[in-house]
């Protein structure tokens, strides 16, 4: 081997025969660790991340129109008999339905009157918007969906969503064609309920579980039985009064602890919903410091 | 092939995994939903190694989550230590019969689905324990085909 003193410069380079993972990994360790702990500090994230729930939904629309798309073929193929058949059914529906809010229609009024004299008026939303559900997920650590509504439409973080069964969750973060759900059952939601039998106030936690929810705040003599309905209390503003929330599945007193440990299955079938309800909240109900959104710039025309 | 087309290959192979792993789709697949993007990442460290390394693997982590609005760098803090593990043991791990590297994957796909946990945790967003170890075991029955898979395209379009 020829024996060279000096090196030319392009060989001394430091990466130049070898390349150092170990330096690359603790790199990315370091800038991860960087913007984990930054974004826990202060929302910076934010606006990225509302660019990237568009960005996702570019991706996610065409998909869920394919699917829909797809889900419209079987009506389109289906015979007239069937057609007709159906037709009838639903016009039997609709009649019977109405009887029975004729019927329902007295005991409003009845209710309206009973709650003026007891002086707790709650309004249920007014307002509602169908919108259709581009994507769920449902991990563990994160129970949410994103639907295909966003400010411009005139939701805004906060606004209760819920389908046929009951109470879904939150609109967490809205953008401006999208938005993020935030599901009873993420382990970060909290709901104020009532057991609607008793009338007892607790909290429901998410469990992570989309078929679970916890409530761990209630005592050992508690009167909780399997079965009870859950409906949300109204209490802290954030959700009207009287939504069903859940029905209680499983209560086991636990004496050497604090709390009994009870269990609760969501009666909103969120895994299998592809629309939802949000009910978008009127300025004028509430106290002031509750109609401020959480956070987000809201402008006051798009919403009615 | 050229170092770039082969890049191009690999990075084709990653937007389809991330685009797999964000998709709509029912509730059972949604629970055990196989983990795409450390599927892929984890086969290109160990059969190009020079291609795709600790960076892309880090990256590919980064749109994940940006794109499922996660906190930005969890997925990508995790896909980039399973990178560092696969690439610097890539030569023991080749040798290893298909089952022998199931089980092995199964370990490294547990710290990473450990890691996210343990992020979570952190930024007090704790989870139950058991459901992060679903995906890990379908992830673990889906490298069978995955791998076949991706070495035809490896072999169809020599990316080395």
């Amino acid at each position: 081997m020829r024996f060279r003193p000096f090196r030319r410069r392009s060989e001394r380079s430091l990466f130049h025969h070898q390349s150092y993972p170990e330096v690359r990994f603790a790199i990315t360790v370091v800038v991860s660790l960087a913007l984990l702990i930054l974004r826990h500090g202060a929302p910076l994230g934010l606006p990225l991340a509302q660019v990237a729930a568009e960005t996702g939904a570019a991706i996610e629309r065409p998909v869920s129109d394919a699917i829909s798309f797809l889900e419209s073929i079987g009506p389109a193929l289906a015979t007239r008999a069937h057609l007709i058949r159906t037709n009838q059914t639903l016009k039997r529906e609709i009649l019977r339905l109405r009887a029975g809010l004729a019927a329902e229609k007295p005991l409003v009024f009845q209710n309206h009157r009973l709650k003026a004299l007891l002086g707790r008026i709650r309004s249920i939303h007014q307002q509602f918007r169908l919108v259709r559900v581009l994507r769920i997920d449902l991990d563990p650590y994160r129970q949410e969906v994103v639907i295909d509504a966003g400010q411009k439409a005139g939701l805004a973080s906060g606004d209760a969503v819920i389908d046929a069964n009951g109470l879904v969750g939150q609109v967490g973060t809205a953008s401006a064609h999208v938005s993020r759900v935030l599901l009873i059952t993420d382990p970060s939601e909290m709901v104020p309920v009532e057991v609607a039998a008793t009338g007892l106030l607790t909290f429901s936690i998410g469990s992570g579980i989309p078929t679970r929810l916890r409530l761990p705040y209630l005592p050992n003599d508690t009167r909780v039985r399997v079965g009870q309905l859950l409906i949300t209390s109204g209490l802290g503003g954030h959700y009207a009064y009287g939504f069903p929330v859940a029905v209680i599945t499983h209560v086991t007193l636990r004496p050497n602890r604090s709390f009994a440990r009870v269990y609760a299955r969501p009666l909103a079938a969120i895994s299998e919903d592809r629309e939802l309800l949000v009910l978008i909240r009127q300025p004028s109900h509430g106290p002031a410091f509750l109609r401020k959104p959480a956070f987000g710039p809201i402008h006051k025309e798009h919403r009615r | 092939m050229s170092g770039i087309r082969s890049y191009c290959i690999i990075v084709m192979t990653l937007i389809i995994a991330l685009i797999l792993s964000i998709l709509p789709f029912p509730h059972w697949y949604v629970v055990g939903r196989p983990l795409w993007l450390p599927l892929v990442a984890g086969y290109w460290c160990l059969a190009a190694p020079r291609r795709m390394g600790i960076l892309t693997a880090w990256l590919a982590g980064f749109c994940f989550d940006a794109a499922r609005a996660s906190p930005l760098g969890e997925h990508a803090l995790a896909l980039s230590v399973i990178a560092y593990v696969i690439q610097r043991y890539h030569l023991q791990i080749r040798t290893l019969h298909i089952g022998q590297q199931m089980l092995t994957l199964g370990g490294i796909f547990l710290v990473y689905e450990f890691l996210i946990f343990w992020i979570n945790g952190i930024i007090s967003k704790p989870g139950p324990l058991l459901p992060y170890s679903l995906p890990v075991f379908v992830s673990v029955c889906l490298w069978p085909p995955v791998f076949m898979g991706l070495r035809f395209i490896r072999r169809r379009y020599r990316v080395h």
